[in-house]
Formats: C-alpha cells, sequence, structure tokens
C-alpha cells in the first residue's frame, strides 16, 4: 500500500508539471489554434534563465520570478515576429510548422550557446536537505502518510499548478483582459469589429503561455535538480499527450490529462515491468487513442463547419 | 424594386412527374429542431424556390438533400430512388449538383479544372491510370467538354487563370460551370443572388431559364431575392421554423397572408420580419 | 524565346548535367547525389500526400523504415537480387500507408500532424519488438557485392547514383503524370474544399487512403534504394525515423509544396545543408542546429512558397504566358497570388 501511495505521489508532482506545461499548449491553442511544438524548448530557455540568474547571486524564488517576466516578454515578441507572418485564417498549417521546427532547434541550441551545454544544478525554491556531494539536495518532507511521506516537491509543485489555475480562472473569468483573450480566442473576426486589439491580444496569449511554460520548466528543473539542454524534451511529449487527453481546448481537461497522463505513467513503470525501459511508448500511445478514437479528449468541445 | 423581365420561358409548365420528391423530413440538432416534417415535389422541368426568413431551415434542406447533413426522419426519394441512402459523395453520379451560399471554388485549380473536376463522374481513371499516363486521352476529352460550358457561360477567355482573386460574380459563375458538368439532373443553386449587382441579378435570371432549357434541368433555389424569385419561378415553397407554410405559383405564394406574416409580422408585432 | 522553349533547354541542361556527374565526381560525392535522389523520393511521395493533398506527415521517416529493412532483409537473409526487392518494399510500405491512412481521416491539420508524428516514435519499438520475436537482427548490413555495377564500364558508386537517379526520375514523371490527371486534380479538390469536393462526386475518403499508400509506396522505395547508397538499415532507431520524418517535411516546403520539380531541388538543399552544417564551426557543434532553425525560418519567410514555388513567380513574371504553367503551387490555401493553371497539352 505504501508502494502504491509513493507511486501515486511521484505521479502527482510529475502531472502537476505536465499539466502546467500542458496549460500553456492549451492557451496558445485556444487564442491561435495552433499545436505549439517549440513550448517545450522556450520552457528550457527559461529554466536555463532561471538557473543563470541564480549564478548572479538572485535567490531562486525571485529568479524564476524575473524569468516569467522576461518569458512573457520573449513569448510575445516571438509571436508577432515569428508566428504571425506564416499564420493566417484558412491557409495550410505547414510552414507555421516548419517555423515551429525551426524554432525548436534554434532555441535549443541557442540555450545551450547563451547559458550552458551541460547540466547545470539548480537550487530548489522549497526546503531541501543538502549532503556532502549533493549540494543542491533532496527535497525535505512535508507531511508523513503511513510508511511514507509526501516531500516538499510534490506539495510545492502541487501548491504551484492550484495557484496557476487559480490565476488563470480569475484572469480569464474576471478580468476585461480575460474577456478580450476568450472573444478573441472563439471569433477573432467579431472581436476585431467590437474594438478589441486582436493583435495585442495574440502576444498576450502567448506571453502568457511563454510564462507558464517559465515556471513549469524551472519547476521541473528544481525538482530533478539540475537543468540540461534535453530537460524538456520528454516532458513536452507528456504534455501533449495530457492536452489531447483533455482536449486541446480544455484548461480543466488539460489539468485533468496532466494527472491521470503521469500517474498513469507512475504506476505502469512501477508495476510493469516489461514497459519500464520503454520510454515515451505510453504518451504517444494515449496520443495516438485519444486522437484516432475521441479527437475531442475527456474535456474538449466538437467544433462543427459550417458549410 | 424592378422585376427582372427575362425572355418569356419558352417550355410550357413542366409534365413528366416528380423528380424530387421531400416526404415528412425532419432534421434535429441536439435540442434544435431544423426541419419539421417538411413536405413538397418538384416537377421535372420546373424551377422551384425555397424562401423563407432566416434560419427557416432552407440551407438545412439543401444539405439533407447533397447528403451533408443527415436527416432524422422521413424520406428524400429523388428519379425514383431512395436518396437518404445514398453518400455524400454519390449525389453527383445520381444526378444532383448544387452551389454553395459562399462559393467553394478550388483555388488550388484553374478555372478550367474546377470545371474539368465537376465531371468527375464522368471519369474513370485512377491512381494507377493516372500513374502510369493513360489518363491523357481523358484529359483532352475532358478540357474539350468542359471548355464547352465555360463558352456558354462566357468564362471561357479565364479558363487557364486559377480559380480566385476573380470578381464574385464571376466566381459564381464559374461555380455554376463546375455544377453543370457532371450532367446534373436537379441543380441545386444557394442564393445564386447574394452579392450579385442589379444588372448582374437580370443577367442570372436569364442565365437560369436558358440553362434549364439547354441542359434539360430542374431546378432548386434557395434565394432572398423576391424579385427574381417571383419572376423565374414555376413553383416556390415557403418555409418558416422549419416546416412548410404555403406552397404553390408565384402569384398565389405572393398574396398569401402567412407568407406576409412570417417576413414581415402581423400589424401587431412591435418588431419586424428580416 | 518562350516558355515551352526556355523549359526544353533547361530541362536538356540538367539531364546533361546529372548524367554526365558520376564521370566528374569523386566516389564520395556520387554517393552524396545518391542520397538527394533517393531523399527526392521520399519527399516526392510526402508532397503529393502534404502538397497536392493537403494531408500532413512528419511520419514518413517511419515508412522509408519499412521500404529499407524489407529491402535489407530480402537481400540479406533471403538472398533476393536488390533490384527485385524495390517493388516488394514499395508495396509493404504501401500497406502500412493504408493502414494509417485509414485512421488518418479521423483528424485534420496539425493534429494529423501529431497523430503521424506519433507514428514515426513509435514505429521502431513495434519494429524492434517483432524484429525480438523473430530473433532477428535489428541492424542490417547487406554485403557489398551485393549491389555491384552490372556494367563493366561503369564502376559501383557510378552504377548506384545511375540507377537511383533513373528510378528517381521514373517515379517523379509518373507523379507528373498523376496529379494532371483526373485523380490528381481530385487531390488538389480535397486539400482545398473537402465538402465541396464531396458534392462533385470524389470519394474523398478513398482519394486519401489512396495518397497516403502511394506516398508510402514512394517513401518505401526511397528506403530500400538506401540501402543500397548506404548499406546499412536500422529499425530499431527511433532517432533516425523522426529526423528523416522531419527533413523529409522540410525537404518539401523548401523546395516548394504542390510543385513537381520541388521535391528534387529540396532534397538535394537538404542533403547539402545537412553536409555542411554538420561540424561547421569547431568546438561549437551545437551551433549547427542553430543555424538549421534559423535558415529554416528564414527561408519560409523569403519563400513562403519554397523555392520551385517562388521561381515559378519569377518566371511567370519574366515569360507571361498566354498558355500555362504546369506548376500548381498552393498548397498554402486559398492564396490567389500563387499561379495556378493549367498545362498547354490540353487546351484545345
Amino acid at each position: 500500500m505504501d508502494l502504491f501511495i509513493r507511486y501515486i505521489l511521484i505521479g502527482i508532482g510529475n502531472g502537476a508539471v505536465y499539466a502546467a506545461l500542458a496549460l500553456a499548449l492549451v492557451l496558445i491553442y485556444r487564442t491561435t489554434g495552433l499545436l505549439n511544438l517549440a513550448q517545450g524548448e522556450m520552457a528550457l530557455f527559461s529554466a536555463y534563465l532561471s538557473w543563470w540568474f541564480t549564478t548572479h547571486g538572485v535567490p531562486i524564488g525571485l529568479a524564476i520570478a524575473f524569468s516569467i517576466l522576461l518569458s512573457m516578454i520573449g513569448g510575445a515578441v516571438i509571436e508577432r515576429v515569428l508566428i504571425r507572418p506564416v499564420t493566417a485564417p484558412g491557409k495550410s498549417h505547414l510552414n507555421v510548422l516548419i517555423v515551429m521546427l525551426g524554432m525548436f532547434l534554434a532555441i535549443n541550441a541557442i540555450s545551450q550557446l547563451l547559458f550552458s551545454t551541460d547540466a547545470e544544478p539548480m537550487p530548489k525554491p522549497w526546503p531541501s536537505v543538502s549532503s556532502p556531494g549533493d549540494p543542491v539536495g533532496r527535497s525535505a518532507r512535508l507531511l508523513d502518510i503511513g510508511n511514507t511521506s509526501i516531500s516538499w516537491a510534490v506539495g510545492a509543485l502541487a501548491l504551484t499548478l492550484i495557484g496557476l489555475c487559480l490565476f488563470l480562472y480569475l484572469l480569464l473569468q474576471k478580468t476585461k483582459l480575460g474577456l478580450a483573450l476568450r472573444a478573441v480566442a472563439s471569433n477573432p473576426a467579431s472581436a476585431r469589429m467590437v474594438g478589441i486589439n486582436t493583435s495585442a491580444m495574440l502576444m498576450v496569449g502567448w506571453a502568457l503561455a511563454a510564462g507558464i511554460g517559465a515556471l513549469a520548466g524551472s519547476m521541473v528543473a528544481a525538482d530533478r535538480g539540475s537543468v540540461s539542454p534535453g530537460l524538456m524534451t520528454v516532458v513536452l511529449v507528456y504534455a501533449f499527450a495530457a492536452a489531447a487527453l483533455g482536449g486541446f481546448d480544455s484548461p480543466v481537461g488539460a489539468v485533468v490529462g496532466g494527472m491521470i497522463v503521469a500517474i498513469a505513467e507512475s504506476l505502469t513503470i512501477g508495476y510493469v515491468d516489461a514497459l519500464s525501459t520503454i520510454e515515451l511508448v505510453v504518451p504517444f500511445a494515449l496520443i495516438l487513442l485519444v486522437l484516432l478514437v475521441r479527437p475531442t479528449g475527456l474535456f474538449g468541445r466538437r467544433v462543427v463547419e459550417r458549410v | 424594386m424592378s422585376s427582372p423581365d427575362p425572355a418569356a420561358p419558352t417550355t410550357a409548365p413542366p409534365t413528366g412527374g416528380a423528380l424530387l420528391e421531400v416526404a415528412g423530413v425532419g432534421v434535429r440538432f441536439g435540442g434544435v429542431v431544423a426541419l419539421d416534417g417538411l413536405t413538397f415535389e418538384i416537377q421535372r422541368g420546373s424551377i422551384c424556390a425555397l424562401i423563407g426568413p432566416n434560419g427557416a431551415g432552407k440551407t438545412t434542406l439543401f444539405n439533407v438533400i447533397s447528403r451533408l447533413y443527415p436527416a432524422t426522419s422521413g424520406s428524400v426519394t429523388f428519379d425514383g430512388r431512395d436518396l437518404l441512402k445514398v453518400p455524400p459523395h454519390g449525389i453527383a453520379r445520381a444526378g444532383i449538383a448544387r452551389t454553395f451560399q459562399n462559393v467553394a471554388l478550388f483555388p488550388g485549380l484553374s478555372v478550367l479544372d474546377n470545371v474539368r473536376v465537376g465531371a468527375h463522374t464522368e471519369g474513370r481513371v485512377g491512381f494507377v491510370r493516372g500513374l502510369v499516363g493513360l489518363g491523357w486521352p481523358e484529359n483532352r476529352r475532358m478540357a474539350a467538354e468542359s471548355m464547352s460550358i465555360l463558352e456558354r457561360l462566357d468564362l471561357a477567355h479565364l479558363a487557364s487563370r486559377p480559380a480566385a482573386g476573380l470578381p464574385f460574380g464571376t466566381l459564381k459563375r464559374i461555380e455554376l460551370a463546375r455544377a453543370l458538368a457532371s450532367r446534373p439532373k436537379l441543380l441545386m443553386l444557394d442564393e445564386p443572388a447574394n452579392g450579385l449587382t442589379h444588372a448582374e441579378v437580370d443577367e442570372l435570371a436569364a442565365t437560369i431559364h436558358r440553362l434549364r432549357d439547354e441542359f434539360d434541368l430542374t431546378v432548386l433555389l434557395v434565394e432572398h431575392h423576391m424579385a427574381m424569385v417571383m419572376a423565374i419561378s414555376d413553383h416556390i415553397v415557403v418555409l418558416d421554423f422549419g416546416r412548410r407554410i404555403a406552397e404553390g405559383p408565384p402569384e398565389v405564394v405572393r398574396n398569401d397572408p402567412k407568407v406576409i406574416e412570417a417576413y414581415l409580422g402581423t400589424a401587431d408585432d412591435g418588431d419586424g420580419g428580416p | 524565346m518562350n516558355r515551352t522553349t526556355v523549359r526544353v533547354v533547361v530541362g536538356v541542361l540538367v539531364a546533361i548535367a546529372v548524367l554526365y556527374a558520376p564521370y566528374y565526381f569523386e566516389p564520395v560525392w556520387n554517393r552524396e547525389l545518391s542520397r538527394a535522389a533517393y531523399f527526392a523520393i521520399a519527399a516526392m511521395g510526402l508532397n503529393l500526400l502534404t502538397g497536392f493533398n493537403g494531408q500532413i506527415s512528419i511520419g514518413h521517416g517511419a515508412f522509408f523504415g519499412v521500404g529499407a529493412f524489407t529491402s535489407a532483409i530480402l537481400v540479406d537473409t533471403h538472398g533476393w537480387s536488390f533490384e527485385a526487392t524495390i517493388p516488394a518494399a514499395a508495396v509493404l510500405a504501401a500497406v502500412v500507408g493504408v493502414l494509417v491512412g485509414i485512421p488518418a481521416l479521423r483528424v485534420k491539420g496539425l493534429h494529423l500532424a501529431l497523430v503521424t508524428l506519433g507514428l514515426a516514435v513509435l514505429f521502431p519499438r513495434v519494429g524492434q519488438k517483432y524484429i525480438d520475436g523473430a530473433g532477428g537482427v535489428a541492424l542490417v548490413r547487406p554485403k557489398r557485392r551485393e549491389f555491384d555495377s552490372l556494367l563493366s564500364f561503369l564502376a559501383d558508386d557510378q552504377w548506384q547514383y545511375l540507377e537511383t537517379v533513373l528510378i528517381a526520375a521514373l517515379l517523379f514523371l509518373l507523379a507528373w503524370n498523376l496529379v494532371r490527371s483526373r485523380v490528381g486534380r481530385a487531390m488538389i479538390a480535397v486539400r482545398d474544399q473537402e465538402v465541396a469536393a464531396s458534392t462533385v462526386g470524389i470519394n474523398v475518403a478513398r482519394v486519401k487512403v489512396g495518397t497516403f499508400a502511394l506516398s508510402a509506396a514512394y517513401a518505401g522505395i526511397a528506403g530500400a534504394l538506401s540501402v543500397m547508397i548506404d548499406r546499412a538499415a536500422d529499425a530499431t532507431n527511433p532517432l533516425l525515423a523522426f529526423r528523416n520524418s522531419i527533413e523529409f517535411l522540410v525537404a518539401v516546403v523548401i523546395g516548394g509544396t504542390a510543385t513537381i520539380t520541388g521535391p528534387a531541388v529540396g532534397a538535394l538543399i537538404l542533403v547539402l545543408l545537412r553536409r555542411h552544417t554538420d561540424g561547421l564551426i569547431e568546438g561549437k557543434e551545437v551551433l549547427s542546429p542553430a543555424i538549421f532553425g534559423a535558415a529554416l525560418i528564414t527561408m519560409i519567410y523569403v519563400l513562403p512558397e519554397g523555392i520551385v514555388g517562388g521561381l515559378g513567380k519569377l518566371f511567370g513574371r519574366l515569360f507571361p504566358a498566354r498558355a500555362a504553367v504546369p506548376a500548381t503551387a498552393g498548397a498554402a490555401g486559398p492564396d490567389p497570388s500563387t499561379t495556378t493553371t493549367t498545362p498547354t497539352e490540353e487546351e484545345p
């Protein structure tokens, strides 16, 4: 039983990360209709950025905050400069796809060029216990359940996710900005006609997604203890699986999907030996299954085209 | 509003029985009833117009006949066969062709090719024959036939241009040419006068008549341009809220109080119609 | 100096250059050019599916792998002559293409891209399970002599180059035939307006699955040829299928979607780019993906219709046609600025 709880807890911790990145994916999908393949690498850049701040004496919490801010600016710029010129309603997604592939490669490489090609230690924004030879340390215990314990990592990640959801909910449902964003996501032409600056809203959407990605990336790095070039590639696949499962246009789905994918992964790896060596089969198979059997996922809405 | 005065129809009112029989057709989308027990017939060789306020279900019916929407109840018989059993790509072979409200041409093909695609069911070359090059003779034949249709619609000079970036009225004529390419028995026009100038509407009315005679067609149109409808239709069916509220030749329908009410509301209504 | 004359002259010059190349170049270069040739075949296949038929696939590396592995196994373990394995590779790849194409009917656009990507990644794992089960070897390396030149005056590398290039030329010709035919028009119609396409009588599902199968067959043939050139087929390297898938797509887009010569141009550029950006700057190996990525993005801005598409427009302005340009560009969607016209042959 303790083992089971442990797997669940690991799942929750990972799930929070997948869900956060999936939220970023959903945000961009809702506002621009695109699946951003470069989201993971953008998050990687942000994680490296957080690390960079810490090497200059900034405490980790503040470092992450700065990184989020700068990433948001970066996200807006990317939308305006790279994405906007190749997207238009009705145009094929091919050119955008190539641009995103280019971004995927370039952002990863630029991260390595600007920051580091190695794995760099990442401090934790929550209590940790260090030991000689392990300067970054492992997460401290938060709570005890039976014979196992919940580590601060899981607690912090879960809390972060909750906070993120709350923030997004308040922003999107309770503010004018959120209303404008939702309007543009739903019908850009009409939104423009009622005076909403559609261009700005698209940039805001990408900025928010980049900020969320920055948070997710930094948390992943903190949890793992280091930032490395390959940090987010795998996470992105899981995030896509989460978003697909939940329905690409559903924030609730992203969170639920993230949890399901992570817990399923954790239990599978824990209990089924044969699958433990096959990386990425679970998320990709899930993506295939969802998209082919029920493309709208668990919570997505069907869009019917008018003839 | 001046009435278009096309050349007087050269054929007498149609004989030959019903080409299309719509019987008790109902369509529901979730809780919304788009069509409710709709019944009417179209006689061979006639020009039949479907009119009604916005949201009355006209395009829905069009889409049911062209098999883009399923009917939740009722039957549609075309030329003696059960149309509701035919898949969407089967209606062309059955003898039905249609145009779309917002002009659904293929911008990646030239004008000539758009018309040639319209004649898809007249061809036989598939992947294998296409690959090895056995499709060329058929190509030439189809090109000749398509060009003759374009000539009849005064579009031959545009044959090699892409079917995009042209004036709206021209695009509609191209779509008409494409519809004619499949040698249909029933030609369905979805708001053909939409977006046309006065002169173009007159021309359209004359064209529809001419094509009906030259190609031996039956025509069903959805239309809001009342003057044109009244002028060219042999038969009018009026819909409101998914039901048929009136039917008959133009003179009868024009004076039917239910029709007037549907469009304009009664004297007591504060709000007017469309 | 009208269009047709220019076309013919350019065509002849290119043909001469292509045929003379193996005598002029060192074996190492012949190998690169051969690579470009089979790459072009795969790109052409993908172009049929994505450019002409509008179904985005980032999974063609899997079909390529099927073809490669089939050919390698047949030559190595079952003693087939290499040339005979090419049709087998094509057929097998086509079958897999159908198996993918049918479920693919349910998804569109970027979702389809995601599904095909998943297939490209999963396929090697499935392949691994199959091979392990059959007690086979994942990496097959047929012996050199299987691919020896059959003509005494041609060295091995020259022979292989010519075989590859001639097969490529044939496949391109077939594709050109197809695109100009009734089915080709149906493919494009389905891409542009699926609903209207079904209204004019096109069986959309059949066209989509058929195109998938055909494009997979092309990729399979390319895979088979790669066995001759690279003398190896690795079924289980997931990175390979993934990388190939992406590169095929890039070649299609850079060359020019929905054009006939585009895939060849794109393939050539890609193979050359690969060779040149690997290890471009000492000590900064990570720079090459950065340059590659930046180059991709730049290309899309400067030439959104790819090289052939862009050149086609320039050509159209230098040599205005009374008749037409046989290049149906416009996979980018309803864009009236692209030149799309019918070939001269058909106009009465």
